[in-house]
């Protein structure tokens, strides 16, 4: 198994170091890395004075684990993550994998470190966008949510960027759009500037609706929430826990486990678990032979009408309408 | 009614500096070197303009003009390359003039390509919603991304200004009309709009080259008469679609120019030959009105736009769009 220390930035000295960690070597804008580790593209572009993107479009022929360590805090990485299957697994300190990757874009301040495995024989696809931070300041600067606190959310004593996300369907597309697009014609680096500053917009118009919780957020938080979520995942079934136990097993404050929580995934644990139910739910009466009743017990709901409402609240068609369509 | 008509020579170039001068002509606002808005009794919207990458800008035009005006583009000191696109109807039908009911079709190229040397002018229509992007891009930018479409010697000789004038209009492409119309639905104040500009011009720039490496090269230097005789039996072409093809030498005689040159100069500006614009704007008049929903059928379509046998208008249609007239066919409900 390869192991690699690397670091991300806007400027492109990091090149180099990663490409070496990887066995390879820098060729232009381009990462040559050995088959025995993985094979396929890795491609760096600077888009502006200000934003670098990396595409990563590789399958690995070997687990490799990441620890990302980055020496600037001057820049946010946007990560727009098509990694199939369940191959990217977060690490905790001691490198257990603490959990599953169900988000496609995160969106992580430079200051923060992160751990992670790639499976081997796992495909990815991966636009990595590096913006500096007093750029992604003058755009969330014309946000009206953002004015008054601006100053505070980009003081880095007391706020970590810090976000799992899913795309939205227009980035997914973009990305689809820009992946049939051959990378040897110079036309290339100008559709990928295009597709980069569209991400972007993109996002802007996600963060638009976000409400932002200011904290300081370091490596150990997140990969407590990763935890607490794979945790709340294998009790699917089971009515939900509690904040007081989640927050006790997360090691913090309940007031802190909430605030962390719904910061990194823009959701209240109780959402979040209620999210995951229906969609659960969902699956096992799609799948059939089942009454609506029985799965309304399986998953511990109170009564089935209650069930029927919170999927149609969900879902926007009541499960019985829904069961006729299959 | 006021016959004073508002003109303003103006000038464009990669940098912004080229906006005070305009906005002061105008006694529009001008902020961050970015947004142009005009007067209000001038006319509603204004301009963006940005610099995407070196060699490389944008200037987005979303107006309605109030009162008459002239642009004059006057040629630039430092040599680039423009190109615009005019959103607007590609097909337009009025009412012939002393008639009265006669309905006339005329059919526009929302597409230009120029080099920033030379001189236009452009008369908006009063009070209707203009929305054109124009980019303006450095000939070493072009030239570093014809790839290698043709051999290096076509394009170095493709873009010497003293051997040939680059200069075309086209329809647009419907990758870029689509591009054009999702930013055409974002206002530039939107806290995005920036980056959506940005975009959405890198992208069709790609269009653009795409639809340009695939061009026949026709090396020629281009005078401004030639260019607009070429222009003007283009237009008349447009103008009278539902006749048959008056023949190149009525074409090349209302230019003023040998046949064999006329053909020449009219395929290097419009991309197609005299006979086969005609016939392609013949069919995209007649799409129009099969989709209007106005007639009662394909042969009444058919006879429209000058085919006097459905069965050869199916089959040319067919060719041009892949699918046949009553594909597309609406029925008028009246």
């Amino acid at each position: 198994m390869k192991e690699v220390t690397h670091e991300y930035g806007i400027e492109l000295f990091w090149k180099k170091n990663l490409a070496e960690q990887l066995d390879g070597y820098v060729d232009g804008n381009y990462l040559r890395i050995p088959q025995e580790i993985h094979s396929g593209t890795r491609y760096v572009l600077p888009i502006s004075p200000f934003s670098t993107a990396l595409i990563i479009d590789v399958t690995y022929n070997q687990p490799v684990t990441f620890h990302q360590r980055n020496t600037k805090d001057d820049f946010i990485g946007v990560y727009f993550n098509l990694t199939e299957g369940e191959a990217f697994h977060v690490l905790d300190k001691v490198s257990r994998p603490v959990g599953r990757w169900n988000y496609n874009l995160a969106i992580m301040d430079s200051s923060l470190d992160a751990d992670y495995i790639i499976q081997e024989g796992s495909k990815t696809y991966m636009i990595s966008i590096f913006i500096a931070k007093t750029a992604f300041k003058a755009y969330l600067g014309k946000l009206p949510q953002f004015k008054d606190i601006l100053d505070e959310v980009f003081d880095s004593k007391k706020n970590t960027f810090i976000r799992y996300e899913r795309m939205t369907n227009e980035a997914w597309w973009l990305i689809e759009e820009l992946r049939k697009i051959d990378m040897d014609d110079p036309l290339y680096d100008v559709f990928l500037k295009g597709t980069v500053y569209a991400l972007m917009a993109n996002y802007m118009d996600q963060v638009a609706n976000q409400e932002i919780l200011i904290e300081k957020v370091v490596k150990e938080d997140l990969t407590a929430i990763i935890s607490s979520q794979s945790a709340l995942l294998d009790l699917i079934t089971e009515p939900f826990p509690g904040i007081s136990s989640l927050a006790n097993n997360a090691r913090m404050s309940e007031t802190r486990y909430k605030s962390l929580f719904k910061k990194i995934t823009g959701l209240s644990p109780n959402v979040f678990f209620l999210n995951n139910k229906l969609s659960s739910a969902k699956q096992v009466l799609e799948n059939g032979e089942v009454t609506i009743g029985e799965v309304s017990a399986q998953f511990n709901f109170a009564t089935p009408s209650h069930f029927a409402e919170l999927f149609k609240n969900a879902y926007g068609i009541a499960p019985k309408d829904h069961l006729s369509y299959f | 009614m006021s016959a004073t008509v508002l003109h303003i020579k103006h000038h464009y170039a990669l940098a912004p500096h080229w906006q005070q001068p305009m906005a002061d002509d105008l006694g529009a606002k001008l902020t961050e070197e970015k947004l142009l808005e005009l007067p209000k009794n001038i006319g509603k919207g204004g301009s963006y303009f940005l610099e995407v990458m070196p060699g490389f800008s944008l200037l987005l035009a979303d107006v309605t003009f109030f009162t008459p005006i002239t642009f004059t583009r006057l040629a630039s000191t430092d040599h680039f390359y423009l190109v615009y696109y005019d959103l607007s109807d590609e097909i337009s039908s009025h009412i012939v003039e002393g008639t009265d009911h006669k309905i006339g079709y005329r059919s526009k190229l929302g597409m230009g390509f120029m080099e920033s040397h030379t001189e236009s002018t452009l008369i908006p229509t009063l009070n209707e919603r203009y929305y054109s992007l124009r980019l303006f891009m450095s000939k070493q930018l072009l030239m570093s991304l014809m790839g290698n479409s043709k051999p290096q010697n076509i394009i170095e000789a493709l873009f010497d200004e003293t051997k040939n004038t680059l200069f075309f209009y086209s329809h647009i492409d419907s990758s870029t009309r689509l591009l054009l119309k999702e930013l055409k639905e974002k206002s530039f104040t939107d806290p995005s709009f920036e980056l959506h500009a940005k975009g959405t011009a890198l992208k069709i720039l790609t269009h653009l080259m795409r639809r340009a490496r695939n061009f026949e090269p026709i090396i020629q230097k281009l005078s401004a008469s030639d260019t607009t005789a070429i222009l003007s039996t283009s237009q008349y072409l447009q103008d009278n679609l539902p006749l048959d093809f008056p023949g190149v030498t009525f074409l090349a005689e209302m230019a003023g120019m040998s046949e064999s040159k006329y053909k020449k100069l009219f395929t290097k500006i419009v991309k197609s030959s005299p006979k086969s614009f005609f016939l392609e704007e013949k069919l995209l008049l007649a799409k129009n009105l099969l989709e209007s929903g106005n007639f009662k059928s394909i042969r009444e379509v058919a006879l429209e736009v000058g085919y006097s046998k459905p069965g050869y208008f199916s089959e040319a249609y067919k060719k041009a769009f892949n699918e046949l007239p009553q594909e597309v066919f609406i029925k008028t409900t009246i």
